[in-house]
């Protein structure tokens, strides 16, 4: 989590997506990818730069109202303080494109647009709960999943489990 | 939202994931008055904890709760970690973030400020 902490800068925004393993298949993954980024574009600044980490969820740790849940959960940062409206009509946008192209049911899907503040803050919560002296460790192993992932699938996937 | 994620060094077993999941589910309720359909929680396993934490509980919730209700909601996680890994001295780290409602869509829509489910949820289920 260390290392996505540059990408917490102007033109860069960090998104998340948080998926159950298996539930999403890798051709909706680039689709997926490639609008979110024209959706930044669109709403956010033709100079912005999204960088998108997939979370593969194993089926048997993910609940929702306390049964095993398939659901999504899509974190998508935006510059501080944006307008209100702008923010709305982007979580609106980014959720059309979701479940169109997953064809996902409107409860299986929870998305977030918080400022890039809070979200290197929930970074920053995620880093800390790891040991101090075991946090090299764990950025060297986030580090290699990201660049073996993207080096395979074209893409930066991780897991959950660490 | 909320969205709670349980971190530990190893794997839990099923019975004591669904009796967290369970225990968080009602806690938050109980406490909070918001509805359970939306309450999430995901296990995080091979986490190399502090050394002196066990386990480690991190909740994204709604901006609006009262300092007393996060206080209560962390005693009683506490509590419930506890009773459900059965280790009465258990070292539970519990970390809440506040995220406001206008922030999150959920359900397919953006979701109520705390206290205004009703109206929400009534145009949710209608909807349904």
């Amino acid at each position: 989590m260390q290392l996505v902490g540059w990408l917490i800068m102007s033109n860069r925004y960090l998104v998340i997506c948080s998926v159950v393993e298996r539930n999403i298949d890798g051709h909706q993954k680039r689709e997926l990818e490639n609008r979110i980024s024209a959706l930044y574009k669109m709403h956010i600044g033709k100079f912005s730069k999204p960088t998108v980490v997939w979370v593969e969820i194993p089926a048997s740790q993910a609940y929702l109202d306390g049964k095993a849940s398939k659901a999504s959960t899509v974190l998508t940062s935006v510059p501080n303080e944006l307008e209100p409206c702008h923010r709305s009509d982007f979580l609106y946008d980014i959720r059309d494109l979701w479940m169109s192209v997953t064809h996902c049911a409107r409860n299986e899907l929870v998305i977030s647009a918080p400022d890039q503040t809070l979200a290197k803050q929930f970074l920053g919560a995620n880093r800390e709960r790891v040991g101090v002296f075991h946090r090299p460790v764990m950025t060297l192993k986030l580090i290699y999943r990201a660049l073996s992932s993207k080096l395979l699938r074209g893409r930066i996937e991780t897991s959950i489990n660490l | 939202m909320p969205l709670y994620t349980v971190s530990s060094r190893q794997h839990l077993s099923e019975v004591e994931k669904q009796k967290i999941v369970e225990g968080i589910t009602e806690i938050h309720c109980d406490l909070t008055g918001a509805p359970s359909m939306f309450v999430q929680v995901i296990f995080s396993f091979g986490v190399t904890l502090h050394k002196a934490t066990d386990i480690h509980l991190l909740g994204s919730i709604r901006s609006g709760r009262t300092p007393e209700v996060k206080r209560n909601l962390e005693t009683e996680f506490t509590s419930l970690l506890c009773r459900s890994l059965g280790k009465i001295n258990l070292r539970a780290d519990i970390v809440l973030i506040d995220v406001p409602a206008s922030w999150v869509l959920e359900g397919g829509e953006i979701l109520p400020e705390p206290g205004e489910e009703d109206v929400w949820l009534a145009r949710y289920k209608a909807t349904t």
